[in-house]
């Protein structure tokens, strides 16, 4: 796009979209749905450039809308019938450490997404609540959860509790 | 190790495993924005050379050879809007609009999933006041957008009739319309309207203010 607001759009385009398909594949464990989830949250923040242009970190809002895409995809694929649902299902064994992933993907929709951005984006609680539509106890509950879980998936230790 | 250090590790790990390609995917992003906006634009031409056509049809022929008026439906006669003025107050109003919704009207599958989104459905909302509308859409991250907005009038039936100040090549739209208590009910809109239109517009909205 030649036009200045075009040129900072493909800018932000340039800077969010890596690190947004990340943070969504590891919540689906699928490199293509993660892109397409996050074009998709990008394309979003196109259609309100203008506005979304003016906040402090456009980059927030975009991460946003691709976690609630990605939410709501898991939850569809998790309510699909069961033969569906293994025609769909992405093996981990592909990543580094597959260990985590398959523990990870064992989490619930919401303890999975909550994991992701304490642990990797390293969100605080308090902004993982907003991009979740959730309170901040709400989130603490999750991450206390999915820790006890994942320590036992993975033989690991459970440390202190976040606060 | 404790699990959060394992966590850490692990998903950082995973993730740096994974190269996105995001040239190709801001080109495709591209492209999908330009097709909006010439399936926008290409609408809008559409109204002016529909209007043009039959202006000229009126000039060159007269009544037999002109292009008979919009047949708009009838006028509802019951039940008589409870508003004494026959105009809807100052208020805002909300309704969600669904894919299914979109799909039943024959709304095209891509015009569905520009204007609704992948999520299946689109929250609106509606102001009105006496002379104006503003419609808002959440398109994602609970971020009221504009959608269209312009002047409010009421025809001689009693019709709500909205002209949109951002679509100036479109034509107006008349819509039938009744309150009831907390429910503001559109229930025609005149056929020259898309099917886009009747799934935005016919239906129950609820009432915030």
């Amino acid at each position: 796009m030649g036009t200045p607001e075009g040129r900072e759009y493909d800018w932000y385009f340039r800077a969010c979209f890596p690190r947004l398909t990340r943070t969504v594949f590891l919540m689906v464990h699928d490199q293509s749905l993660a892109e397409d989830i996050a074009q998709e949250a990008l394309y979003r923040m196109l259609r309100h450039w203008r506005t979304v242009a003016t906040y402090d970190r456009p980059e927030a809002w975009a991460r946003r809308v691709a976690i609630r895409i990605a939410l709501r995809e898991i939850q569809r694929r998790a309510a699909r019938p069961g033969k569906e649902r293994l025609a769909h299902h992405t093996p981990v064994e592909h990543v580094p450490d597959p260990d985590v992933a398959a523990a990870v993907a064992g989490l619930a929709p919401m303890q999975r997404a909550a994991v992701v951005l304490f642990y990797f984006d390293d969100l605080p609680v308090r902004e993982i609540a907003e991009v979740l539509e959730v309170s901040e106890s709400t989130v603490k509950q999750h991450l206390h959860r999915a820790r006890h879980r994942l320590a036992q998936s993975l033989g690991e230790e459970v440390g202190e509790d976040v606060r | 190790m404790s699990v959060d250090d394992r966590l850490r590790a692990g998903l950082e790990r995973n993730a740096s495993s994974l190269v996105p390609a995001g040239e190709a995917r801001l080109d495709a992003v591209r492209r999908r924005h330009r097709r909006r906006v010439l399936a926008v634009a290409g609408g809008g031409l559409v109204a002016v050379a529909a209007t043009v056509a039959l202006a000229f049809g009126l000039a060159s022929g007269g009544v037999d050879r002109a292009v008979p008026p919009d047949p708009l439906p009838p006028a509802e006669t019951s039940p008589v809007p409870p508003e004494a003025a026959g105009l809807i107050p100052d208020s805002t109003w909300r309704r969600v609009v669904t894919t299914k919704q979109a799909e039943a009207a024959g709304v095209p599958r891509s015009r569905i999933r520009e204007d609704i989104g992948d999520d299946g459905r689109l929250p609106l909302e509606l102001r009105l006041t006496t002379d104006t509308f503003t419609q808002s859409g959440d398109y994602g991250g609970s971020v009221w957008e504009i959608g269209d907005s312009g002047s409010v009038a009421y025809d001689e039936r009693g019709r709500l009739v909205v002209t949109s100040a951002r679509c100036v090549p479109c034509s107006a739209l008349a819509v039938t319309w009744r309150i009831d208590d907390d429910r503001l009910v559109f229930t025609r809109l005149g056929p020259s309207n898309g099917p886009m239109d009747r799934v935005v517009w016919t239906g129950t909205w609820r009432r915030t203010s």
